[in-house]
C-alpha cells in the first residue's frame, strides 16, 4: 500500500470515529491504569511489581524522630583521617609531616589535629567514627558509596539528601517556598543525586558565594536588575503571554503560572530574603569565618531554622596530591572555624538536638606522606580507613566509633561502612530501615541495603545512640 | 509529537494495543518500503496535516489526545532550549568530562543536541529534564515545569548573561523601537509581533523610561519566558 501521507487525515477521521463510539474511550495505559487502580479494587494487577512497589511507597511509616534537617558538610576530594580526626602522632614525621602535635580536647581521653582548636572546645557536642571504611579509592565511586551506601552496578542509587528529600519533602507536606534540599553553593554531580527517585528529588543548588557583599542565589538573586525592575518585567512578562490567552484553562500552561508564582515568591517574596546573610549581625558573620565555607555554615543554619530537610555544603579543595600540609594550613583553619561556630550556635539556639550534622569526605588519605617526586610531600586516595564527624539530631556526643591502627592504615576495631551511618541518620528522622523506595524495575528496595544485596555493613550507630 | 502510537512508547506488550493499529501499520509499510530510511519516515510525518495541526484543541476529551487531533503542548528538550538559547544569544556553553582524568573539553561548535556521552552534561540540562540514562526507561526524561526552571530563566545569571551579550541587544541602538520588536519576534518567536504586542511594549517603555538595549533586553528576556518561546505548540 502506497497511501500518500496527505490523503490519510479523512481515513483517519474516521478511525477516530469509530474507536471512539465503538469503545467509548481509548485503551488504558499500563501507568494510567495502575494510577486509577490504587484506589479502586486492584485484581489482577496486583501481580504488576509496579503495583506492589506503588503501594509500599505510599504505605510508610514515619515514625517521631529525634531529627528534623541535616547538615551534610561534604570535605570534597578527601580529607585526611591523622591530620584531623584521627590524629597518629606516634607514627613518626613520615606519616604526620608537619601536624606531629595533637591537641586535648574538652573531653577526656579525645584528641583532634592541632589545626582545630575551636573544635577542640566543644568535643562534647559531636561524635568521632574512626573505623570508617569503604576501600574505595575513585573520587565518583567512593563519593557515590559514601552518600548512597550502595555498590550496585547496575541501578543508580538516590543518595541520602534525595531520599530525605523523598520521605520529608514535598510528598509528606512539607510547604515551604525554599525547597526542601538545598546544596551550597555547587553540586556534586549525578554520582551523588537523586538516581532513580528523578530529578524531582534533585537539590536546589545556590549558586554563588555566601562571602560576597551580596550573595547572588542563582535564580533568586539578581544583583543588576532593582526590585522595581523585576515588578515592571514581570508585568510584562504578563501581557505578552499571547499562547496563554489562546489557550484559557490549559493544563499545561497553568503548571507553567504555578511555577512562575512559586518562582517569583523567592525572587520578590520574603522568602527569598532568608539568603540575604546581610541580616545577620557582623560579629556572627566574622565568628563564622569570612570565606565561603564559614558563610555556607552560617546560610545552613539560616536554613535549617526555617525547617529545611537537608542540606549539603559541598567544601572544595581537598583532593591535595601535591602540597598537602600547605593546603592543610589554609583550610583547616577555615573548617575549624566554620564548624565550631556552627555546632555552637545551633547547640545555642536549641537546634542541634534536632539538627544532624555530618562532616565528611568520600575518603581518607594515604596516612604515609609522599614525599618522592612529583608529590614533594602530598597524600593520596585512601578508602580503606578514614573518619567522619557525626553531631546532634539525637546523636550522642564526645564519643568515639572504633579505632585504625597505630598508623591509620588499618580499621583495628568496629568497621563503619557507608550504609551504617546512612542508616542510622535516617532512623534519628523517623525513616524506619525498611522504608521502601521505588526500584525503577520493582524490585523490592529499602531505604537500608538488605542481606541479599550483599553490601558490607557493619551494623547502626547502636554506640550514638 | 510527544505521545506515541503505542502509549506509553517503551511500553510494547499485547495488552497495550496502539492507538490506531492502521496508521501504525501504514507507517511501518513507508519504513520498510524506503529501505529503513529514518529521514524518509521523519518527512512523512512531519509533512502531515496531522503534525501540523494546530495546538488549540477542537475537543477536550482524551480520545483526541490519543489520535493526535491537536498538536499537544510540549516544553523544549534541555538539549534544544539551551541550543535555541545560544543560537539566540550567539553564545555558547562548556561541557566536559571530568571522568576519567584528564578532562575531556567538547569544542565549542558541538551542541547539545549531539553530546554523545550522558555522563558529559551541564546544571542546565539536568535541571530541564535531560535524562541521566541511569535506567533507558522512556520516562526518565522530564518535560514538566518547576519552580526552579522558572527561576532560572527568568533571573539566573546563567541565562541574563546571554541576553547581556546578544546581538539583538547589544545592536539595538541601530534601529527604532519597532524595527527592533520586529527583530526579536521574529529571531525568538519566528514571527511577527502583533499590533497589540507593540502597543504594551511601547507602554513599558514609556512607564518604565526604558529604550534601547534596556528596552531590547527587557524584550527579549519577557519573550524567552513565554511559553510560546520555551514549548512546543
Amino acid at each position: 500500500m502506497k497511501t500518500p501521507f496527505h490523503q490519510l487525515p479523512r481515513r483517519l477521521d474516521r478511525d477516530l470515529n469509530r474507536m471512539t463510539n465503538s469503545f467509548g474511550d481509548v485503551p488504558l495505559s499500563r501507568r494510567e491504569a495502575l494510577r486509577r487502580s490504587i484506589y479502586g479494587s486492584a485484581g489482577l494487577l496486583l501481580m504488576e511489581p509496579l503495583m506492589v512497589r506503588a503501594s509500599q511507597a505510599s504505605a510508610v511509616q514515619l515514625t517521631e524522630g529525634a531529627a528534623r534537617s541535616v547538615i551534610q558538610i561534604w570535605l570534597w576530594g578527601g580529607p585526611c583521617h591523622i591530620d584531623t580526626f584521627d590524629p597518629k602522632p606516634d607514627a613518626g614525621r613520615a606519616y604526620t609531616g608537619a601536624l606531629d602535635s595533637p591537641i586535648e580536647t574538652n573531653v577526656d581521653g579525645i584528641r583532634i589535629g592541632q589545626l582545630l582548636p575551636q573544635l577542640a572546645k566543644q568535643a562534647n557536642n559531636y561524635s568521632l567514627i574512626r573505623g570508617m571504611t569503604h576501600g574505595n579509592n575513585g573520587h565518583e565511586t567512593a563519593a557515590y558509596l559514601v552518600q548512597t551506601g550502595r555498590t550496585s552496578e547496575r541501578d543508580v542509587f538516590p543518595g541520602l539528601g534525595a531520599v530525605v528529600s523523598y520521605f520529608k519533602g514535598y510528598r509528606a507536606g512539607y510547604t515551604g517556598v525554599i525547597p526542601p534540599y538545598i546544596v551550597l553553593t555547587q553540586p556534586q554531580g549525578r554520582f551523588s543525586e537523586a538516581g532513580f527517585l528523578g530529578p524531582r528529588y534533585k537539590p536546589f543548588a545556590t549558586g554563588g558565594d555566601p562571602a560576597d557583599s551580596v550573595f547572588t542565589v542563582e535564580g533568586v538573586v539578581s544583583p543588576d536588575i532593582t526590585e522595581q525592575h523585576q515588578k515592571e518585567r514581570r508585568k510584562l512578562l504578563g501581557k505578552l503571554n499571547t499562547l496563554g490567552g489562546a489557550l484559557p484553562g490549559n493544563a499545561t500552561l497553568k503548571t507553567v503560572v504555578d511555577s512562575e508564582d512559586e518562582a517569583y515568591e523567592l525572587i520578590l517574596g520574603d522568602a527569598g530574603k532568608l539568603f540575604d546573610l546581610g541580616q545577620e549581625e557582623d560579629k556572627t558573620r566574622d565568628r563564622y569565618g569570612r570565606h565561603t565555607f564559614g558563610q555556607s555554615c552560617l546560610m545552613a543554619r539560616r536554613l535549617v531554622e526555617k525547617g529545611v530537610p537537608y542540606i549539603t555544603i559541598n567544601y572544595r579543595g581537598w583532593d591535595t596530591h601535591k602540597q598537602h600540609f600547605q593546603a592543610m594550613n589554609r583550610k583547616l583553619p577555615e573548617l575549624d572555624q566554620g564548624l565550631a561556630a556552627l555546632l555552637g550556635d545551633l547547640s545555642g539556639r536549641g537546634l542541634l538536638d534536632s539538627t544532624v550534622v555530618w562532616c565528611t569526605g568520600e575518603f581518607g588519605r594515604t596516612p604515609k606522606v609522599a614525599l618522592e617526586s612529583p608529590w614533594n610531600g602530598g597524600r593520596h586516595h585512601f578508602g580503606k580507613a578514614f573518619s567522619s564527624l557525626l553531631a546532634g539530631g539525637g546523636f550522642k556526643g564526645g564519643q568515639v566509633v572504633g579505632a585504625t591502627n597505630a598508623t591509620g592504615e588499618e580499621v583495628a576495631e568496629r568497621p563503619v561502612y557507608p550504609a551504617d551511618v546512612i542508616g542510622s541518620i535516617y532512623s534519628q528522622l523517623g525513616i524506619p530501615a525498611d522504608a521502601p523506595l521505588p526500584h525503577p524495575q520493582g524490585t523490592p528496595t529499602n531505604v537500608v541495603p538488605s542481606k541479599s544485596e550483599n553490601v558490607p555493613m557493619g551494623g547502626l550507630l547502636k554506640e550514638l545512640v | 509529537m510527544g505521545r506515541g502510537i503505542v502509549h506509553e512508547p517503551d511500553d510494547h506488550r499485547p495488552d497495550n494495543p496502539p492507538s490506531n493499529s492502521r496508521l501504525l501499520e501504514f507507517l511501518q509499510e513507508e519504513f520498510l518500503a524506503h529501505d529503513y530510511d529514518m529521514k524518509h519516515l521523519f518527512r512523512v510525518i512531519l509533512n502531515s496535516q496531522t503534525f501540523q495541526m494546530s495546538s488549540i484543541p477542537a475537543v477536550d476529551s482524551p480520545a483526541a489526545a490519543a489520535n493526535f487531533a491537536f498538536y499537544p503542548l510540549r516544553r523544549l528538550e534541555a538539549e534544544v532550549l539551551i541550543d535555541a538559547l545560544n543560537q539566540m544569544t550567539g553564545t555558547v556553553e562548556e561541557y566536559s568530562s571530568p571522568i576519567p582524568e584528564p578532562f575531556t573539553w567538547v569544542p565549542d561548535n558541538v551542541r547539545a543536541t549531539a553530546l554523545a556521552d550522558g555522563s558529559i552534561t551541564s546544571s542546565f540540562l539536568e535541571l530541564f529534564g535531560r535524562p541521566p540514562r541511569d535506567t533507558g526507561l522512556e520516562s526518565e526524561r522530564s518535560g514538566n515545569t518547576t519552580a526552579q526552571q522558572r527561576l532560572h530563566l527568568l533571573n539566573s545569571s546563567h541565562v541574563q548573561k546571554k541576553i547581556k551579550v546578544c546581538p539583538l541587544v547589544t545592536g539595538a541602538r541601530e534601529f527604532s523601537d519597532e524595527e527592533m520588536a520586529e527583530k526579536i519576534y521574529l529571531t525568538v518567536l519566528s514571527r511577527f509581533p502583533t499590533e497589540e504586542e507593540l502597543r504594551i511594549l511601547k507602554a513599558h517603555a514609556d512607564t518604565t523610561r526604558t529604550r534601547g538595549q534596556a528596552l531590547a533586553a527587557d524584550l527579549v528576556w519577557a519573550l524567552i519566558n513565554q511559553p510560546e518561546f520555551f514549548f512546543n505548540h
